[in-house]
């Protein structure tokens, strides 16, 4: 059976923690794209735009706060998807109430490390629910 | 009774009389003694004078004046100059002076002890107790210094922990998935639990770490003393031990009120923890006069086996316990102590080793 979703973008610095959130939920998307670092998933999300491909509610970004170069929030505050159409989680060790409002401002859902895979389909569930 | 005290406001006085007499105070209490003892003395001599005695009477004042300002003793300088003075009127009397004379000689010399002593001993006091509040305050001050750096180190290795607990996890929710085998189902459980025990262990580090940004209101402290003893009731009569909430008025802060709870409940938690045969915990909230203003107290009483001496400088830093394994995460007091001091307060300490122990939280009252 096809995926029903399109394209999932897992930024984060740790190649085990981007093999999670494949294994995860990876299954769910017709397009993985890993990023390594903030620059790396900026590129991938700009990529897109230039190419007129750009992500709607059918994609996922999934970001790291903490990564080398760029940390996420500065990602997504860069990469401007002003309408918040993409679904979009932060996953994070512990995050601070900073942080929290910050993604909440981006519109952005934030996932405290470390989470199950339950939580993470939940997380999924919850992010892509009010954007069409 | 001794006492520890760590506060977190510190107010250091940096000029005016104090400074004055500290600078003062040193040669005045070693070396300048003497000398102005001398000094008392001549101003005696010329009583003397007056009344017609001989000048070698007068110096033996230097004796006990100066002994006993030197040594800053009473009981020792009065039987010196209890005796000098005696030595003195004796020789006097045989040399036939008036009785004016005598009088005079034997008063002066009682007198002017005390008067130099009182005055050293004023002087002496006021110094040592301005240097006790500085030495306290640079205590402070290194203790919060030592936290923020703990802090902020702890900050960091909570970060970099954050992905490997949750690979860990992750792995260990896959092989559950992909097993049938109930022994790896039972582990893979065991080694989620101990994930999520070390990620509470990282929370509590990081709330120790990251405070500040809550939500302050009125906080009725006398109210949130009665519910959190509610809570703890049935914990205290499991160990054998009670929760006696003395009643007092209403005190009222500005603060967080689920933060001054964990603050509260975690300091009768610890008076729980330090009676394993059983005991009482006392709980009392009231209005205290603390150095110039009243402030907000709440008094954590137990009769527990106290903090050693050794102990004591360091029950405010995080992971120091003395409770058995699995007992405490050595978090409890240091997260007490960075609410407290969110909150512009100070807890204060003070054991007695097989006594038991008394915590107080200081807290500014709601203007």
């Amino acid at each position: 059976m096809e995926p029903s979703r399109r394209k999932l973008v897992i930024a984060d610095d740790s190649s085990e923690m981007r093999w999670f959130v494949r294994s995860a939920i990876g299954a769910e998307f017709r397009e993985v794209v890993e990023a390594a670092n903030g620059r790396e998933l900026l590129w991938t999300l700009l990529r897109s735009r230039i190419a007129a491909k750009d992500l709607d509610h059918r994609d996922l970004v999934i970001t790291d706060l903490c990564m080398p170069a760029y940390d996420g929030l500065e990602v997504l505050d860069a990469w401007r998807d002003r309408e918040h159409r993409v679904p979009t989680i932060l996953i994070t060790a512990f995050p601070s109430d900073a942080v929290r409002q910050r993604a909440k401002d981006l519109n952005v859902i934030v996932l405290a490390k470390p989470f199950s895979r339950a939580a993470l389909r939940q997380a999924l569930d919850e992010s892509t629910r009010d954007r069409r | 009774m001794t006492t520890a005290v760590a506060a977190a406001r510190v107010r250091p006085r940096e000029s005016g009389p104090v400074q004055l007499i500290e600078r003062l105070s040193g040669p005045l209490t070693r070396r300048s003694v003497v000398p102005i003892a001398l000094l008392m003395t001549v101003i005696v001599g010329v009583g003397d004078r007056l009344t017609g005695v001989e000048l070698p009477f007068t110096l033996l004042y230097v004796l006990p004046i100066g002994l006993a300002a030197w040594y800053r003793d009473r009981v020792f300088g009065l039987v010196v100059s209890a005796l000098a003075t005696a030595c003195i009127g004796v020789s006097l009397v045989n040399d036939g002076l008036s009785t004016l004379g005598i009088v005079w000689n034997g008063a002066g010399a009682v007198l002017l002890f005390f008067a130099v002593t009182w005055c050293i001993d004023q002087l002496h006091a006021y110094v040592e107790q301005e240097r006790a509040q500085r030495r306290m305050a640079i205590d402070q001050l290194r203790h919060a210094e030592r936290l923020n750096v703990i802090g902020t180190l702890a900050a960091g290795v909570a970060h970099e922990l954050g992905t490997p607990l949750n690979v860990i996890a992750g792995c260990a929710e896959i092989l559950a998935e992909n097993s049938v085998d109930p022994v790896v189902h039972r582990r893979s459980a065991m080694i989620l639990d101990q994930v999520s025990r070390v990620s509470a262990i990282i929370r509590h580090l990081l709330d120790f770490g990251h405070r500040g940004g809550v939500a302050r209101g009125d906080v009725d402290l006398g109210i949130l003393a009665s519910a959190t003893v509610e809570m703890l009731q049935s914990t205290a009569r499991k160990r054998g031990a009670q929760i006696v909430l003395e009643p007092g008025p209403p005190v009222h802060v500005s603060g967080n009120v689920s933060e001054l709870e964990q603050v509260l409940s975690n300091l009768i938690l610890n008076g729980l923890q330090a009676m394993p045969r059983g005991g009482t915990v006392r709980v009392s909230t009231r209005v205290e006069n603390r150095a110039d203003h009243p402030e907000a107290c709440i008094v954590v009483e137990d009769q527990g086996h106290g903090i050693s001496a050794a102990d004591r400088p360091r029950i405010f830093d995080p992971f120091f316990t003395t409770k058995d394994v699995g007992e405490g995460t050595g978090l409890g007091l240091s997260v007490s102590y960075g609410i407290v001091r969110d909150h512009d307060g100070s807890i204060e300490v003070e054991s007695q080793p097989g006594r038991g122990s008394k915590f107080t939280v200081v807290l500014p009252l709601r203007a």
